[in-house]
């Protein structure tokens, strides 16, 4: 077996909140150096994001912060100080890669453009993550995940017909944007062990979220069908209450269908001509909710994701966290690390999203405090003696 | 300077939706993708939920289209010794393998990632299966629905005190493609390094498991179900979907900050409610949140969405039209952008799709050919690269082990 692929990759992140830092813990996790670049006193604004360790608002116990940021080390650094800037720039010329998601023009209002940390270091992958790129009318529009779910026509997609639309819970919009920005980044890095050159990796939310829309734009472009959310009936799944709690119940396919009869004991919708195939079911979706809705309120939610996975149906269970850390499944193939942390002890957070096995992913760490690594980083990587280190923190550079 | 992928040909035997993400997404970067198929079982994607009156219907779907430029697409009935046969000849000549099967299917068919080896020792061989290829549910059956369900996502969206929903889009789907990527360039990362390939195990609840992350650890610290947020947010007030001018017409507001509260109620021409002190700090706000939704719905609902996500956004009000299908492929910012691009397909026509999305400045992503017919390159495939005579490939289509027409649909 070998080290993880990125093992001797570092990266620089100078990012906030979710996406960029999201981003950075994948390359983390598959073995990069991740050194979180936060301003000095207050840190990364996530550090502010509830919910916290035992319910307390402190900036060393936010649980999005722990999750994030694990395996990275942390210094703080004023960007905003000329002297801040010599130090990045230092940092930026031993870095392989720099993920930033500070805003359209920001960076280089900065001194640390792409074009000026280009000439710092030539092969330096340069990432940047905006909300919805570096041109068009929206550029510079302020976004949250709710307003990208928003533009990206998901919010149409999601809620009951009869309501008003509905946000896509969490961040999702943030992670899907970390995840592939993390792609982005390594292709460059793939022309970068071939050529030695760095390159601008240049990416969105509103793009990285199109894609999941293939459904209802296909639809449109191919049909002119211009449809919005359908609630619990998405196609031929739906989440029903089971005995004691919910159950999804789903039947893609014409197999699934006919299985999920039998498996219910449903014989007389086989028949019924409203539901003969995927194409007219999908006219009386709501009609074939209600009725299946009826065949499984008496049953256990085990019951019927176990006996129907059995019988070769995609069902789904539908667990909230605490009951996620519960699955068995997750514990079996060692989906959960705990992970001890220095303020508040005791954490479980989900491992890799896939596995490597020559490659195997480096164990999580727990997320760095405020500055914990600035004596390593800059006394160890950049030469300066602890004297110096005092006077930069006195000066607010550090 | 050649695109990030090129000279790595993808052997793809993936169907549905999460893995041909992942390779188009290898493809934009410039991998060679051979798709193959079979008469006998075309890629679902291709017909779930189309009519099948309509004429050549399983070329024809948009979700399919949208997933399937820069491949080539052969079929092989691999049930067949001649199929078996070619199918192994195919990896040897490939760099990448990827299928998103649960783990019976390459048991079947002996192409586990030890029998791919044997046949070439340096292949990277990707494989989707919903819930993983170890533990007790290996075998269980996972789409886009019953993953998104089962990793704890379709929990997070819901109504304030309503019940699960779901993402509405079959969210886990591309979530493993986009891992699904990742996970192939870290892999030819470390094969060009190294020499050697690997196995890649990527289980679908897994990887949507990670976007559900800080709920996680929440729930392993402080053990609490915590209440839905539907369209609030607790931290931003005012923040929702409000009402706006004509049928189904809505936009999205989340004031965070102090200043994006004043600038709010300078757009609505109410700036006696910022110095309300009712209003004045976030809690207060929070507090009397209905009233504030009123006073803004009152306002947006006389106005088009656009119009009012505009003059917000120039004030400085976090704000976003809620944008149907049809408002997608015509949204100007993406128009500006050239993001639609349009293609070319005999069974199509012209249509639009997404463009390439993962932009690098020297060595921009490409779309080379279009989302590829049934069969349409067989010849090519079977042909030049695997040399099979012309009169075998005949021979082998008129026993339908080859062929450009799905067999027994729907």
């Amino acid at each position: 077996m070998d080290s993880a692929p990125l093992t001797g990759v570092t990266v620089l992140e100078v990012a906030q909140e979710v996406s960029g830092p999201y981003c950075a813990k994948l390359l983390a996790d598959f073995g990069a150096e991740v050194v979180k670049v936060e301003p000095p006193g207050q840190g990364d604004p996530a550090r502010n994001l509830g919910p916290f360790a035992q319910e307390d608002p402190h900036p060393e116990k936010s649980c999005p912060f722990h999750y994030l940021n694990a395996s990275k080390k942390g210094i703080t650094l004023n960007l905003r100080h000329p002297a801040g800037v010599d130090i990045f720039q230092q940092l930026a010329r031993r870095a392989h890669v720099l993920v930033e998601d500070l805003g359209p023009g920001v960076m280089d209002s900065l001194g640390l453009g792409y074009e000026t940390l280009e000439k710092v270091n030539p092969a330096l992958v340069y990432t940047s993550i905006t909300n919805f790129g570096l041109s068009g009318p929206y550029r510079d529009y302020k976004a949250t995940h709710a307003i990208h779910a928003a533009l990206a026509g998901w919010t149409f997609q999601t809620g009951e017909p009869d309501r008003e639309p509905l946000t896509p819970g969490g961040w999702t919009s943030h992670y899907m944007t970390g995840t592939i920005s993390a792609a982005g980044t390594v292709a460059a890095l793939l022309c970068a062990q071939e050529t030695g050159t760095g390159q601008r990796v240049d990416m969105n939310h509103l793009e990285s979220l199109v894609p999941i829309m293939a459904f209802a734009m296909g639809d449109y472009i191919m049909k002119g069908i211009n449809r919005g959310r359908r609630g619990n009936i998405f196609y031929s799944g739906s989440v029903l209450p089971a005995k004691d709690g919910w159950i999804g119940v789903n039947a893609l396919m014409q197999e699934h269908f006919d299985l999920l009869c039998a498996f219910l004991d449903m014989p007389e919708l086989v028949e019924d001509p409203r539901f003969a195939n995927g194409y007219v079911r999908r006219q009386y979706a709501a009609e074939l909710r209600d009725l299946v809705a009826e065949h499984v309120k008496g049953r256990t939610k085990d019951d019927l994701f176990h006996g129907g996975q059995a019988m070769r149906i995609p069902m789904g269970l539908v667990p909230n966290p605490p009951e996620v850390l519960a699955l068995e499944q997750h514990h079996e193939r060692g989906y959960l690390s705990e992970v001890e942390h220095p303020v508040t002890g005791k954490e479980t957070q989900p491992g890799p999203p896939f596995r490597m096995y020559e490659t195997p992913a480096r164990p999580v760490s727990p997320a760095p405090l405020l500055g914990q690594h600035n004596q390593e980083v800059y006394c160890g990587w950049l030469g300066y003696t602890r004297e110096e280190l005092a006077v930069l923190r006195q000066s607010g550079v550090i | 300077m050649k695109l990030p992928l090129a000279g790595i040909r993808v052997l793809d035997l993936s169907q549905g939706w999460a893995g041909p993400t992942t390779t188009y997404l290898l493809g934009d970067l410039g991998a060679e993708i051979v798709k193959v198929e079979s008469i006998q079982r075309v890629d679902w994607w291709r017909i779930m939920g189309q009519n099948p009156e309509d004429p050549k219907f399983w070329e024809r779907r948009g979700a399919w289209n949208n997933v399937n430029r820069n491949k080539y697409d052969v079929t092989l009935d691999l049930t067949t010794p001649e199929g078996a046969a070619l199918i192994r000849d195919m990896v040897r000549i490939s760099d990448v393998f990827v299928e998103n099967f649960s783990v019976r299917v390459m048991r079947r068919f002996g192409l586990t990632y030890p029998e791919l080896t044997k046949l070439n020792p340096s292949i990277i061989a990707l494989s989707m299966p919903a819930f993983g290829s170890t533990g007790p549910w290996q075998e269980y059956l996972g789409f886009g629905t019953n993953v998104e369900q089962t990793s704890g996502l379709s929990w997070q969206t819901s109504y304030e005190d309503g019940y699960p929903l779901g993402s509405g889009v079959g969210l886990a789907d591309p979530i493993a493609g986009y891992n699904g990527v990742l996970a192939v360039l870290l892999a030819v990362y470390h094969r060009r390094r190294t020499g050697r390939g690997q196995f890649i195990d990527l289980s679908h609840i897994e990887a949507s498991g990670r976007l559900i992350g800080e709920k996680l650890v929440d729930a392993s610290i402080n053990h609490k179900v915590r209440p839905q947020w539907g369209n609030d947010h607790p931290s931003q007030t005012p923040h929702g979907v409000y009402r706006c001018q004509g049928e189904d017409a809505w936009v999205v507001i989340a004031v965070g900050t102090q200043e994006e509260w004043e600038a709010l109620c300078r757009v609505l021409g109410m700036p006696e409610l910022a110095s309300d002190p009712r209003f004045s700090d976030p809690l207060g706000r929070r507090k009397h949140r209905e009233e504030l939704d009123r006073c803004i719905e009152e306002w947006t609902s006389r106005r088009d969405k656009r119009e009012v996500m505009e003059q917000m956004q120039k004030a400085g009000v976090p704000c976003g039209a809620v944008s149907s299908p049809k408002d997608l492929v015509e949204d100007p910012h993406i128009q500006a952008r050239d993001f639609m691009v349009s293609l070319e397909r005999k069974e199509v026509g012209t249509f639009k799709t997404f463009g390439v999305h993962v932009h690098l400045s020297k060595t921009p992503g490409t779309i080379r050919r279009p989302p590829p017919s049934l069969g349409e390159h067989n010849e090519f495939i079977l042909g030049e690269l695997l040399g099979v005579p012309s009169e075998e490939q005949q021979r082998m289509e008129a026993a339908q082990i080859t062929g450009h027409q799905p067999l027994g649909l729907l």
